[in-house]
């Protein structure tokens, strides 16, 4: 798939701004505070609804104005052309979502439609944050290739809610909860279950595309691992590790009721990662850092385009920064060829050996909210 | 303030009611201002009279006007059967099926820790109270949400030793419908209970 044409009105500091992309590389390049985000934001608006970082719909209006709009041309594998419209009025606080003129609603029905892959340093937190972030990073990419597993985990999470509501009020009234744990113990195992089954099947087949997309970035010399610690050793179905949940849950109780939340299930697992056998958060270097995270989006660009049988954009958002050239070459020289691509950078100096600009690899520059001739921006 | 004070306070009264925002409740109020006095009056009455005649039936907890409702009172319905459901709208819709022959029994509510909802906030003293005499099934119609399952597996906890029959509702594919246009977490809970043909 491919972004052909991108039009911004009103939204962040682009008061009216109007893009022809190439099918390969886009570089969009402009000093600090510019406007480069923006477009990559979006962009992510056209595919996903909604900004990759903002809290609101409300921040990302052009500050006096009273609506927001991009409009963009999707061109599928086939040939397809899809016009996306996002509409937002500041009166009515209201967002309408258009496909070929048509509302669409719910705005999930959009997900995977236009499927984008976005790589920004607000992601940094998966390889260095806590365990969570990388829960996040593995539900989401599961999610967006099983709307079973996206019901399943949405339910987990109210049943945990519900049932740490039963452990706390228990704890203060000082009273035994067991029959009304146990209405909601039979939900647990069953999601609880499905979920880290789930997880396991996702990570073994994930280890081996992102060992390809790591190797991709720095050659063989650096073995990177994903390792997936849920609450049991090892379990070989469903079933069994339902069993295996269901005694730990049973242990557990007492140390349950002491600290008035639910120990046990998918909502306290790790994703361990590792680089030749050391773990990444404890002994990483930054560019170790940033090129595990680059190789982990690669790592979901793969997967999803086996998925959605249409390749996803590539949005990458100041990740050259903190890699070395080497690594910055090869992936440069490795994104231009498998998908279409929205690089922002503050310099055209990392690109300018390797990339020949033509009508396929485009450069754009952008000065405060608008796309200028090179010669009015001094690039360093 | 820009209004009167009584426009102000139907303004707020309105805009307490569920669904209802500020704006919605001061549309409404304009509209009351301007009907004529009888129109008015006769929406007053309408909810006073809502209250006062309506009650809850002794035996179902359905709203009733009379005491005992209509269902619990007719001889027709097969009195060994007892369907319970979360709330009257629930009865409402397994009425218009004119499939159901048997009683009702409205719990009221569904658990919910989250919101203060207990065993104690549901009406499942006055269930076990009911079903000492002839009944012989009791069907578990909760919602399909995980506080209708945590509610279904209270119940049937507390009902089976009791050694009547418990069933519940299948889940699975709407009538009439594609599959096609089925969404993926139905069509999944279908394939798991599927049954030999």
């Amino acid at each position: 798939m491919r972004l052909t044409t991108l039009r911004l009105q009103n939204f962040r500091n682009h008061a009216e701004s109007f893009f022809e992309f190439g099918n390969n590389a886009n570089l969009i390049l402009g000093e600090n505070g510019q406007g480069k985000t923006n477009i990559l934001e979006a962009i992510s608006y056209l595919c996903l609804t909604k900004s990759f970082y903002a809290s609101s719909d409300a921040v990302v209006l052009r500050l006096g104005t009273e609506f927001f709009e991009q409009e963009g041309t999707f061109v599928s594998e086939s040939g397809n052309e899809n016009k996306v419209r996002v509409a937002y009025d500041k009166q009515q606080t209201q967002k309408a979502y258009f496909i070929n003129k048509k509302s669409v609603e719910p705005f999930s029905t959009v997900i995977g439609k236009f499927p984008v892959v976005i790589c920004s340093p607000e992601h940094n937190p998966i390889t260095s944050g806590g365990p969570e972030e990388r829960r996040r990073f593995a539900d989401f990419v599961i999610s967006q290739a099983s709307s079973v597993y996206l019901k399943s985990l949405m339910e987990y999470r109210r049943v945990i809610k519900q049932r740490n509501k039963i452990l706390l009020d228990a704890r203060i009234g000082n009273m035994n909860p067991s029959g009304l744990l146990e209405s909601w113990d039979e939900q647990l195992l069953q999601h609880g279950a499905t979920l880290t089954h789930r997880r396991k099947l996702f990570v073994d087949g994930f280890k081996n595309i992102l060992h390809s997309s790591y190797h991709e970035l720095v050659g063989s010399e650096e073995e990177p691992q994903i390792e997936y610690s849920p609450f049991a050793e090892s379990f070989s179905s469903e079933d069994d590790c339902r069993r295996l949940l269901k005694t730990l849950l049973v242990q557990n109780r007492k140390e349950e009721l002491r600290v008035g939340s639910t120990l046990i299930g998918p909502h306290r697992d790790e994703f361990v990662f590792t680089v030749n056998g050391l773990d990444l958060r404890k002994y990483g270097s930054q560019g170790q850092h940033k090129t595990f995270l680059v190789g982990l989006k690669l790592g979901e660009f793969f997967y999803l385009k086996n998925l959605c049988n249409e390749t996803p954009l590539l949005l990458l958002d100041d990740i050259f920064s903190e890699l070395d050239e080497r690594r910055s070459k090869r992936l440069l020289d490795f994104v231009g060829t498998i998908s279409q691509t929205f690089i922002t950078s503050t310099s055209v100096k990392w690109f300018e050996p390797f990339v020949e600009f033509n009508h396929t690899n485009r450069k754009f520059f952008i000065k405060n909210g608008s796309v200028v001739p090179e010669e009015e921006v001094i690039v360093a | 303030m820009y209004t009167a004070e009584s426009i102000e306070q139907l303004v707020e009264e309105f805009s307490s009611l569920p669904g209802i925002g500020r704006k919605s409740a001061h549309r409404l109020a304009m509209h009351i201002l301007k009907l004529p006095k009888p129109d008015v009056v006769k929406i007053a009455e309408a909810l006073v009279n809502v209250k006062e005649r309506i009650n809850y039936c002794n035996i179902c907890w359905n709203f009733t006007e009379e005491n005992p409702c209509r269902i619990c009172s007719n001889h027709n319905r097969n009195r060994s059967l007892i369907c319970v459901v979360e709330d009257p709208n629930d009865v409402i819709a397994i009425e218009k099926t004119h499939e159901y022959k048997g009683l009702y029994h409205v719990l009221g509510d569904a658990l919910s820790p989250l919101d203060g909802i207990g065993p104690e906030d549901l009406k499942i003293k006055e269930l076990l109270h009911r079903i000492e005499g002839s009944v012989q099934e009791i069907i578990l119609a909760m919602n399909a949400s995980i506080e209708g399952e945590a509610t279904t597996i209270y119940l049937s906890r507390l009902l089976k030793p009791l050694g009547m029959k418990i069933t519940r509702l299948a889940r699975g594919i709407p009538v009439g419908s594609d599959l096609e246009f089925t969404d993926e977490a139905t069509l999944a809970r279908a394939l798991q209970s599927r049954t030999e043909v």
